[in-house]
């Protein structure tokens, strides 16, 4: 693929908003003077909205070529509110704003309409490989000669889709978490020092330890990086994290409590913190970004500066 | 009259989200819509629509009645006084 260069790295976890790995104070009702615009927001679509505003923040309208979107579960709140009223009023006399608030493409459309941005608009659903997707989409409209695309991961955690998850026996291993990303991302050109995006790849399915290993093997020699120049950002378990650590002998392994935080679009929390620290460090190495969310969506993120 | 203008205030700002509105700061007698008032818009008046069906049964049966009737919280409790059962 051709490398893509992410010039900007917003994050929102919690009340705090960091730009580029460094903290910076915002005020909602700044970013989004319109009280009646404010009012039908919910928790995740704020969230989401403040992240992608912040991040295209100093752009015109014009030079943005594309908001691409992630989420797992979407906008689960007004969903929730939505599903409530259906039972609630028999089908019948239904609330108009849950439902428009509800659509997965929610947090794409209030940025395109805040800030008049009237190119590529799309929203990934595509469970744990949301993000993954919408990166490539991102990749290739750059390729395709497209300046500046905004690309956004959000997802929220609300008590009753806690409590489906556990009941489902999903959440066993694992506490959940939310949280909204974006990033600005245009064309690589050297000379920069950003990070950029070399290469990604995505499986499903359960991949054994040797497989795993395998595939990281293959993507690292594709791209003629050794395995031992790179630090690993990864999520996965503690026998495949000392597999690659044996086996490879990276520079180092961050490894991301994913006991203390799971949500489907938590890749975008790491390719934040690997950008952010490739920023702040100013020292050219590479990243591989080992993603193995719940055991079934892999995906593999190569990183290096240009 | 005013038991019912109070209601309504308190039932616009659960339903509407008017988040950093309190009863006291509408004025009964102000546009609902538009400048100089609430500033409410269109999803508004489809939830002020179903405000009036679900909470007191009435159904506005002739649409160009509606930009009197939801001029605003006076007029809506007057349409209400006059056509609940």
């Amino acid at each position: 693929m051709q490398p893509i260069t992410i010039t900007k790295s917003c994050q929102l976890k919690g009340d705090v908003l960091t730009v580029d790995g460094c903290e910076e104070p915002f005020d909602f009702k700044e970013l989004v003077a319109d009280a009646s615009l404010r009012r039908r927001m919910s928790r995740i679509v704020k969230m989401g909205v403040a992240c992608g505003l912040k991040c295209a923040e100093g752009l015109a309208p014009e030079t943005i070529d594309g908001i691409i979107t992630a989420t797992g579960l979407g906008c689960l709140a007004d969903t929730e509110k939505f599903m409530e009223s259906i039972v609630v009023n028999n089908e019948r006399l239904l609330n108009p704003t849950p439902f428009i608030q509800s659509t997965f493409n929610t947090i794409g459309g209030q940025i395109a309409l805040l800030r008049g941005i009237h190119s590529y608009n799309v929203t990934y659903v595509h469970r744990g490989l949301s993000f993954e997707s919408a990166l490539i989409d991102a990749a290739m409209q750059i390729a395709e000669g497209r300046r500046n695309i905004l690309l956004g991961a959000v997802d929220e955690i609300t008590p009753s889709s806690a409590d489906i998850q556990r009941r489902l026996g999903m959440t066993r291993e694992y506490e959940l978490g939310e949280g909204a990303n974006f990033f600005l991302i245009n064309a690589a050109t050297p000379g920069r020092h950003r990070p950029a995006v070399l290469d990604i790849a995505t499986r499903s399915g359960r991949l054994t330890t040797d497989e795993m290993i395998e595939w990281i093997v293959e993507i690292t020699k594709r791209n003629g990086i050794k395995t031992s120049d790179l630090c690993i950002y990864t999520n996965c378990d503690d026998e495949l994290a000392k597999t690659i650590d044996d086996k490879f002998e990276p520079i180092s392994i961050t490894l991301f409590n994913y006991k203390n935080c799971e949500y489907p679009t938590l890749s975008a929390r790491f390719l934040d913190s690997a950008a952010s620290d490739m920023y702040i460090i100013r020292k050219d190495y590479n990243v591989l970004i080992v993603n193995d969310y719940q055991h079934i969506n892999h995906s593999l993120i190569l990183l290096g500066k240009m | 009259m005013e038991e019912l203008i109070e209601k309504l205030k308190g039932e616009l700002i659960a339903e509407l989200n008017l988040e950093e509105i309190k009863p006291a700061d509408i004025d009964a007698e102000a546009p609902l819509f538009g400048d100089g008032g609430l500033g409410l818009d269109s999803i508004d008046a489809l939830e002020i629509i179903l405000i009036l069906e679900r909470n007191y049964g009435i159904k506005i049966d002739n649409p160009a009645q509606g930009k009197e009737i939801f001029y605003s919280v006076k007029t809506l409790a007057e349409y209400i006084t006059a056509h609940q059962k």
